[in-house]
């Protein structure tokens, strides 16, 4: 009688497996055609950047402890360079007023800052920062599945910014040249339309340097995109940085304003 | 038969249970981020984001660009000064220095689009200077008139500009031999730091002709000489005049051509005709990583020894009398002279940038030199005791402080070998706070140039600065020579 309990227990166990829990693990690995990590990380890409040249302005909000601390505007001009499918940025300072109108030249690693009081157009390296914990390479337009090698973790269910569940591809992305920002970066991707959740950025000794958390999904430029991107220090986690972006346009930029020679030049066209 | 079922009974409960923690294992995981979510204040998130699909401003549609950009400040600085008891080579007139003096200037920069395809850029200066010294008689008002140009976009990126404008060229920081417009630029020495010089420089009439393609850019450029006529507003330096003899003193014309072909390999070429003299230069950059930028800066010229051409150029201006005899030995003849800056700016994390670098200046003072000079220096300080000698040992001074006075002008190092090193470090110890020290090595006798300067932004219009200049060295040293051993200087900035 004892192993007929038994049994019978054992065969409604299996059937609650069957019909739950194996369900649920294919769902999992993921039916249908399976995506790979660069297709996901490429259709992530291109919910975060326009195919076309564009610009779009981007705040810079500093938080020390809860409390705006630090402010910053810039205007970024961007277009994909088809060869390497990366990104192209021009950046003008808006504020604050000491920085207006100066100038920042993002072409692959090279990096130009340029201050019109002095005509100097001095290289400086990616890792330099901006504000906060916003770097150059953070404010700039950058496709990650070119720099990126992407490799698919698996599914989980996490929280995004607006507290809602939200079922993403876990991808961890290691960096494929060493002239970009992280060396390696977690990454969650919604399922449903490749929205990027959140980012977790780490050196090459491995310490996070921050998190970043992508959220104010509107319709800009064809696209539902982020418009605005939370990072909290990977060290000190009460100073955050929000990125906001805002008036998105088409522009027509030519290849040669991309040259250090034209930033005295460059007048936001 | 019992004892099989209950086996694959204990069997597949194992696995089912396995199975169960499995499929719960991802929203463990994705639990444990959702940890990370408390760490971001309400304040962050409750602050609404700019509106998306506003209108945007007329100036800022695509194909358009703004009508006109200014930017104004206003900059006030105390310097107290501390002076050296005696002096190897005392200065020709000792009145010259002073304890303090007080400097307030407003700066303006505007960019005015008057047709679609022409601008107008205007830069100016404005300084009231209190307790200069230099000369009682000089008005306390200077007005330096940066750049008054305008440019024409003639199609696509082509241009054409014609004015005052200020070029420079160069990668490195503390030198740069292939600035050739910088030679006399500076009118007001506000600062030891060459960024802060090179922001309050006069512009060069010119006319420059650009074009900017995606593989590289050509410059040429064609800045005429402007005759040294007294009284002139465009060449008078008191008050408005432009001094343009003092920037055109010579016809120059420069060519550059800028290579963009290789990844992260644009060189910069530079060939530069003056007054029947030629100079030649190399820019180049290379980054290492995301934190290390390499680069080197090189020129060569055909020139005269800088102690013949201060010579010549001081009778030119009436500070030499044409008949005075030579102080210092030298020779017009002409000589193949190399500069060469070479150096790496290193990034850290948290994020202080030094740049460290190595100049050569074979136009520089060679321990012949040095020696010249000092001997000479000592020669005309014996002449100062005596009444009858007396002119004629400053007579002597002043043409050995003019030779100085012509390294600063052309800001050249009088080193042949030196050490730069520059550190900035931004938001240091606590937020708003920058420090940048600036330390400048002559190779050949150990003397240097030590300049600390903190700068705290009250506000994104306020920012409050302390400077300090060490010149540092035994009395027959490079910097030990100098009649100032030291200052401070504490200023203030407002941005409109």
């Amino acid at each position: 009688m004892k192993y007929r309990m038994l049994l019978s227990a054992s065969i409604l166990l299996m059937c609650y497996v069957a019909i739950f829990v194996f369900p649920a693990l294919l769902c999992a690995q993921g039916s249908g055609p399976a995506l790979t990590a660069d297709q996901i990380v490429a259709a992530s890409d291109a919910v975060r950047n326009p195919d076309k040249p564009f610009s779009l302005k981007t705040t810079l909000m500093e938080y020390r402890g809860g409390k705006e601390s630090d402010r910053m505007v810039l205007t970024v001009y961007s277009k994909e360079e088809k060869k390497s499918g990366q990104y192209r940025s021009l950046i003008r300072f808006v504020e604050p007023p000491r920085d207006e109108n100066k100038l920042m030249l993002k072409d692959g690693n090279i990096l130009w800052f340029y201050d019109p009081s002095s005509k100097a157009s001095v290289r400086m390296s990616p890792q330099q920062r901006l504000m906060g914990q916003a770097s150059n390479g953070d404010v700039v337009t950058v496709n990650f599945h070119t720099d990126y090698k992407s490799t698919l973790d698996g599914e989980e269910a996490i929280t995004d910014a607006e507290k809602n569940s939200r079922a993403c591809y876990k991808l961890t992305m290691r960096a494929a040249n060493d002239s970009v920002t992280y060396f390696r970066i977690e990454y969650w991707v919604d399922k449903a339309d490749f929205q990027p959740v959140k980012g977790k950025f780490y050196s090459d000794s491995e310490r996070l340097l921050k998190i970043a958390y992508y959220r104010n999904y509107r319709e800009e430029l064809g696209k539902r995109r982020p418009t605005e991107v939370i990072i909290i220090d990977g060290v000190d986690s009460k100073l955050v940085t929000k990125m906001t972006y805002s008036d998105y346009n088409f522009r027509d930029i030519p290849e040669a304003h991309f040259q250090k020679e034209y930033l005295p030049r460059f007048k936001g066209e | 038969m019992k004892a099989v079922l209950m086996r694959m009974s204990v069997l597949l409960t194992v696995c089912l249970v396995a199975a169960l923690i499995a499929s719960s294992a991802t929203d463990t995981r994705g639990a444990a981020e959702d940890a990370d979510l408390e760490l971001i204040p309400d304040r962050v998130m409750s602050q609404p984001a700019p509106q998306a699909g506003v209108p945007v401003p007329e100036a800022e549609k695509p194909g358009q660009s703004e009508s006109h950009r200014i930017k104004v400040f206003l900059d006030e600085a105390f310097q107290g000064n501390f002076h050296r008891g005696s002096l190897a080579v005392p200065l020709p007139d000792s009145s010259s220095s002073t304890g303090w003096n007080n400097r307030i200037s407003l700066d303006m920069r505007a960019e005015i689009r008057l047709l679609p395809e022409v601008s107008f850029i205007f830069a100016d200066r404005l300084n009231h200077f209190l307790n200069q010294g230099e000369d009682p008689a000089e008005d306390d008002l200077l007005n330096d008139l940066k750049e008054c140009y305008l440019t024409w976009n003639i199609h696509a990126s082509h241009y054409l500009d014609l004015g005052r404008i200020n070029v420079k060229n160069g990668v490195a920081v503390g030198f740069n031999p292939t600035d050739y417009f910088k030679k006399d630029a500076v009118r007001s020495r506000i600062s030891e730091d060459p960024g802060v010089l090179r922001e309050n420089r006069l512009g060069v009439f010119m006319a420059r002709a650009q074009g900017i393609w995606e593989k590289g850019a050509l410059t040429l450029i064609l800045a005429p000489e402007v005759s040294p006529k007294a009284n002139r507003w465009w060449t008078d330096e008191e008050i408005i005049g432009l001094g343009l003899d003092r920037t055109n003193r010579t016809t120059r014309f420069l060519s550059k051509l800028t290579l963009n072909v290789l990844e992260d390999f644009n060189p910069e070429m530079l060939y530069l005709y003056d007054d029947g003299l030629s100079s030649w230069g190399l820019n180049i950059t290379k980054g290492v990583g995301d934190n290390i930028v390499t680069y080197a800066e090189w020129s060569g010229s055909l020139r005269r020894d800088i102690a013949s051409r201060a010579f010549l150029d001081g009778q030119r201006d009436g500070a030499i009398p044409p008949s005075a005899p030579r102080v210092l030995s030298g020779t017009d003849e002409r000589h193949f002279r190399n500069q060469l800056a070479v150096g790496f700016s290193y990034t850290e994390k948290v994020n202080r940038t030094t740049n460290f670098e190595y100049h050569f200046n074979e136009a520089g003072f060679s321990q012949r030199n040095w020696d010249d000079w000092l001997h000479a220096g000592a020669a005309a300080k014996s002449l100062l005791n005596n009444p009858r000698t007396e002119a004629l040992g400053r007579g002597m001074l002043g043409q050995l402080w003019l030779v100085r006075e012509a390294f600063q002008d052309a800001g050249e190092p009088i080193a042949r070998h030196s050490l730069f090193i520059r550190s900035s470090w931004q938001d240091a110890l606590v937020k708003s706070l920058d420090l940048t020290g600036i330390l400048n090595i002559s190779l050949r006798d150990g003397s240097f140039l030590a300049q600390p300067m903190a700068e705290y932004h009250l506000s994104s219009s306020w920012t409050l600065s302390l400077t300090m200049d060490f010149f540092i060295g035994s009395d027959r040293t490079d910097f030990g020579t100098l009649s100032r051993w030291g200052d401070i200087r504490a200023g203030v900035a407002f941005y409109f």
